[in-house]
């Protein structure tokens, strides 16, 4: 995860330089799957998540809302929730009183990554490459694409 | 009086119409549609906040992501990610409903980030004004906004909140949100012909003084907004009773001849009028006064609105004036408007500023005309305008000259045409075409000088290449030609000479 940032240091260099240069990239490319790897992810809704967080670094929603933005549902947004949050990405403060809970992204955790991730994902092929490595990776773990986690994850709300 | 904790907002322009800034606490409607400046003066409004009064801020968006506004604010110079970084500012992407309810929260998230970095402005970007009656018994009720604004009181923010809405309804029509709200501001984009003008107007300062009526307003590219104060607003009688002109000091006027014609000069503070059809020499005496200023070290601005710079210094180099060494002293400035599509408040300003800082001692505004056809000759803008200068020179006791255009070819049947300011003014030199044979010859008139007893008598003048224009004197001995002085003629301004117990040689 992002959280080990010995892992990708030495590689970093070079998804700066390429992503910044990138008119189109395949699902096998080095490249997304350097990028895939260095941010943790494991589902489409695990980058989506990240990406919409990228843009909103302090948002304040409810599951609903959130959901709703990133076009998942509550099981699978939840999911990925717990995902960013387990790998200190985000930070989130609830508030009994709303059901609005307080979402911080901890951009210092993962900005070596983030933008040469937000930069190939800014165009829909970049970005349906990577959701593409994602899904055939669940297809090659046995689960299938779009399969919500049933784990229940902590402090999300369905 | 307790002293009144203000709070500046820094936006150039706007603490100034609102007679010093924002009172602590309050909550304030920018209302406006789609595109009219409310998000920027938002976001300026906590920049300026956190960067020159040390008061952190905080933005709630509900459309604009948070990227999108720090993208937009780098092209203004306002760094939001690295005041961000300082803890000096929290930029918080949310729903409108969530909104509501957390602001009214005791313990609220959105309060407590505020708390957080001790947040003294926030800005609530994009609330959607509801009129009245359209069956919304929700969240955007005004019983919400009151709500809303309790809730900000309590935390003596002072607000800014931007409010939308729509172009077929316009700010102007009241809500029951301006009546909860402390101050009320109304951004508008006006048609002016087929050019488009911002505009600015607080409609309601609970508390407070402030400037009434719409000002101007630019947003520019690496600063921000800037609010120019329409000309029209009322000054402070202080410094109208200060433009009273001094009626001992003369200023000369550059051409050979006039000053005898005026015992001396004209009066320091004084205006002048000098009006001409085109190629009567308006622009040469403009010239020759600026020139003559420099001569004697003093300061002097030309405004022109006519003839672009470079062609000003070609003209004044026609007639033996070489105005760049006195510029390059510092000593005249050759400032350069373009016509088209002035925005009058803006530009007013910048002659204020420069007037203020330059400190002329003699100014020439070339032409009246100009101004007349970008505001209109009919309306009250151009009188407005007028006086708004003239109080602005004789305040700052700088001697101008204002040309302005006759149409008229021979004579004149009114002084301004339907301009009327003439009464605005102490002094008015005609110049005009006078027909005498088959010649025409270039005429003089002091039709009028406040305070001064003045040559009354109509002079021939010319002007020479390389030396300028010079008033001749009244008795001039007939040249090869038999050319008679004006004095054997009558008649001559009222377009139809006569000479003395002959009619005109035609």
């Amino acid at each position: 995860m992002a959280s080990a940032p010995g892992f990708f240091s030495l590689s970093l260099l070079n998804i700066a330089e390429r992503s910044s240069g990138i008119q189109k990239i395949h699902p096998t490319d080095p490249l997304a799957v350097q990028l895939v790897d260095a941010a943790g992810l494991r589902h489409a809704c695990d980058l989506d998540l990240l990406l919409f967080f990228s843009r909103h670094p302090r948002v304040v929603l409810s599951s609903e809302q959130l959901a709703a933005y990133v076009g998942y549902d509550l099981v699978e947004v939840a999911r990925a929730l717990d995902l960013l949050l387990g790998a200190g990405l985000l930070k989130r403060t609830l508030n009994h009183g709303t059901p609005g809970r307080m979402y911080v992204l901890e951009v210092d955790h993962a900005e070596e990554w983030l933008e040469p991730l937000r930069r190939v994902c800014a165009t829909p092929d970049g970005r349906n490459a990577l959701r593409t490595l994602l899904r055939e990776r669940r297809s090659q773990m046995g689960t299938p694409a779009g399969d919500p986690s049933h784990r229940r994850l902590s402090g999300a709300r369905p | 009086m307790p002293e009144r904790d203000l709070v500046k907002t820094g936006i150039a322009g706007v603490d100034d119409i609102l007679a010093g800034g924002l009172l602590r606490g309050s909550v304030v409607l920018v209302e406006g549609t789609a595109g009219t400046g409310k998000t920027t003066m938002g976001i300026e409004f906590i920049y300026r906040g956190a960067t020159e009064f040390s008061e952190p801020g905080l933005i709630v968006l509900f459309e604009v992501s948070p990227d999108k506004l720090v993208r937009d604010a780098a092209l203004f110079g306002w760094d939001l990610p690295e005041l961000e970084r300082q803890g000096r500012l929290k930029i918080v992407f949310t729903t409108r409903q969530v909104f509501q309810q957390e602001v009214q929260q005791a313990d609220s998230l959105l309060l407590d980030e505020a708390a957080a970095i001790g947040a003294r402005r926030i800005f609530v970007d994009g609330l959607v004004r509801r009129p009245p009656g359209n069956g919304d018994t929700g969240r955007n009720t005004p019983e919400a906004f009151h709500l809303l604004a309790e809730g900000l009181q309590r935390e003596r923010l002072t607000a800014m909140i931007g409010v939308e809405v729509a172009a077929s309804e316009g700010p102007g029509a009241s809500l029951p949100e301006e009546f909860i709200a402390d101050t009320v501001i109304h951004l508008r984009v006006e048609a002016m012909e087929r050019a488009a003008q911002r505009s600015i107007e607080i409609v309601k300062a609970r508390g407070q003084d402030y400037r009434m009526g719409r000002h101007s307003f630019s947003i520019v590219d690496g600063r921000g907004i800037e609010v120019y104060r329409r000309v029209q607003a009322p000054r402070e009688l202080a410094r109208e009773e200060a433009a009273a002109y001094d009626t001992s000091t003369r200023v000369t006027t550059g051409v050979p001849g006039l000053d005898e014609m005026m015992n001396g000069g004209y009066f320091l503070g004084s205006t002048t009028l000098v009006v001409g059809i085109t190629g009567s020499g308006k622009s040469v005496m403009a010239l020759q006064y600026i020139a003559e200023g420099a001569r004697r070290g003093e300061r002097s601005i030309m405004l022109t609105l006519d003839e672009p710079r470079a062609q000003v210094l070609r003209n004044a180099a026609t007639i033996g004036i070489d105005l760049n060494p006195s510029i390059d002293k510092g000593l005249v400035r050759l400032v350069y408007d373009r016509p088209q599509e002035i925005e009058i408040d803006r530009h007013f300003l910048q002659l204020e500023k420069m007037v203020k800082e330059f400190r002329p001692r003699r100014a020439v505004i070339d032409s009246l005309s100009t101004y007349g056809s970008s505001l209109g000759p009919t309306g009250r803008s151009f009188r407005d305008f007028f006086h708004a200068v003239v109080a602005l020179m004789k305040e700052h006791q700088v001697t101008t000259l204002y040309n302005h255009e006759n149409p008229e070819l021979l004579g004149m049947s009114s002084v301004m045409g339907p301009f009327g300011v003439s009464s605005l003014v102490d002094n008015v030199i005609l110049l005009n075409w006078v027909e005498l044979a088959d010649t025409f010859r270039q005429a003089l008139t002091i039709a009028k000088m406040r305070a001064n007893a003045f040559d009354r008598a109509t002079r021939e003048c010319e002007i020479v290449n390389g030396q300028g224009m010079r008033v001749l004197p009244r008795q001039i001995p007939p040249d090869a030609t038999r050319r008679l002085a004006f004095w054997e003629y009558f008649s001559l301004v009222a377009r139809s000479p006569e000479r003395h117990g002959h009619r005109a040689a035609g």
